[in-house]
């Protein structure tokens, strides 16, 4: 048998079982359809992840954001609370020992002058 | 060039050109999946699917019809990869039960002609499909089957000789008749 008879023996025979293919324009359109679905579900979670980074970073910077207005917050409230008030250099004042007022029991005070001076 | 109905992802590949390649594409399909007509349309679509989306570029290296045949030969390969395991445990189960099932072209002149072609190894089945019946040249072939020029010609003499064989008594018998 020659080349072209055997090339013809199996073109029956292929043909016999390829059959009709589908219609072009219907495999076309699942086509289409399955790719705009895969695309849509690509940004869908495309977006999902952006959102999930999002919310991650925001978290993540959150407690440490929220610990320093807290502390300013408790500075300011406390300062502001405040009655009394020591400068930084009370604390190196010798203590108090005598009063220099303690030995004098009477002032004299007197408006009455005396050749120009007061008494 | 980009042709006026080009595919966006692909500007070398219009709808025109693969609707015209279909009825071939889909043969080629079928023999990747045993002829089942559901799977092959399914291969189909997903080539469309993989052109659509730009996965599979097509940049005028080689013609259309190559390219396309390529595409479905991967898609058929990594799918069947992938259930080779399931389907050889289905195999085994089924040979358990009973004969495997006599296929639908087993008639006449054409059974000799099948047994003579799945008697191939694969690739001698491959590029003798590709060569005699879906019209590519063995340098189209061997690039669709992902194989060297030199390997593909192999295959081919080979596949060649052994049908012109086997299909040899069916001339006889013919003759004969």
């Amino acid at each position: 048998m020659n080349e072209d008879q055997v090339r013809q023996r199996l073109k029956d025979a292929y043909q016999a079982a390829d059959g009709k293919p589908p219609s072009f324009d219907e495999v076309w359109a699942a086509a289409e359809v399955q790719h705009g679905l895969s695309r849509r579900r690509f940004r869908t979670i495309g977006g999902i992840a952006a959102a999930v980074a999002v919310i991650g970073i925001t978290l993540g910077l959150w407690p440490e954001q929220q610990a320093e207005l807290t502390d300013e917050f408790l500075i300011a409230d406390s300062l502001l609370n405040s009655t009394s008030w020591s400068a930084p250099s009370d604390s190196l004042m010798p203590e108090h020992q005598f009063d220099i007022y303690q030995g004098i029991h009477f002032l004299n005070e007197s408006t009455n002058s005396q050749e120009g001076s007061l008494l | 060039m980009r042709e006026h109905d080009a595919l966006d992802n692909n500007p070398h590949i219009s709808r025109q050109a693969l609707e015209a390649l279909h009825g071939q594409l889909f043969g080629w399909a079928l023999s990747r999946c045993g002829y089942d007509d559901a799977t092959a349309e399914d291969l189909m679509q997903q080539a469309y699917v993989e052109v659509l989306s730009g996965k599979a570029r097509f940049e005028n290296r080689s013609t259309l019809k190559t390219f396309m045949f390529g595409v479905v030969q991967n898609l058929a390969r990594s799918r069947f990869r992938r259930q080779n395991t399931r389907l050889r445990i289905i195999d085994a189960y089924a040979a358990e039960q009973d004969d495997v099932a006599a296929p639908e072209k087993e008639y006449g002149n054409l059974k000799i002609v099948w047994d003579a072609v799945e008697s191939l190894p694969q690739r001698q089945r491959d590029i003798t499909e590709l060569v005699f019946i879906r019209d590519m040249t063995i340098e189209e072939a061997s690039t669709v089957m992902g194989v060297t020029v030199g390997t593909g010609r192999v295959h081919y003499d080979r596949a060649k000789k052994s049908l012109a064989k086997r299909l040899a008594d069916l001339n006889t018998k013919e003759s004969m008749q």
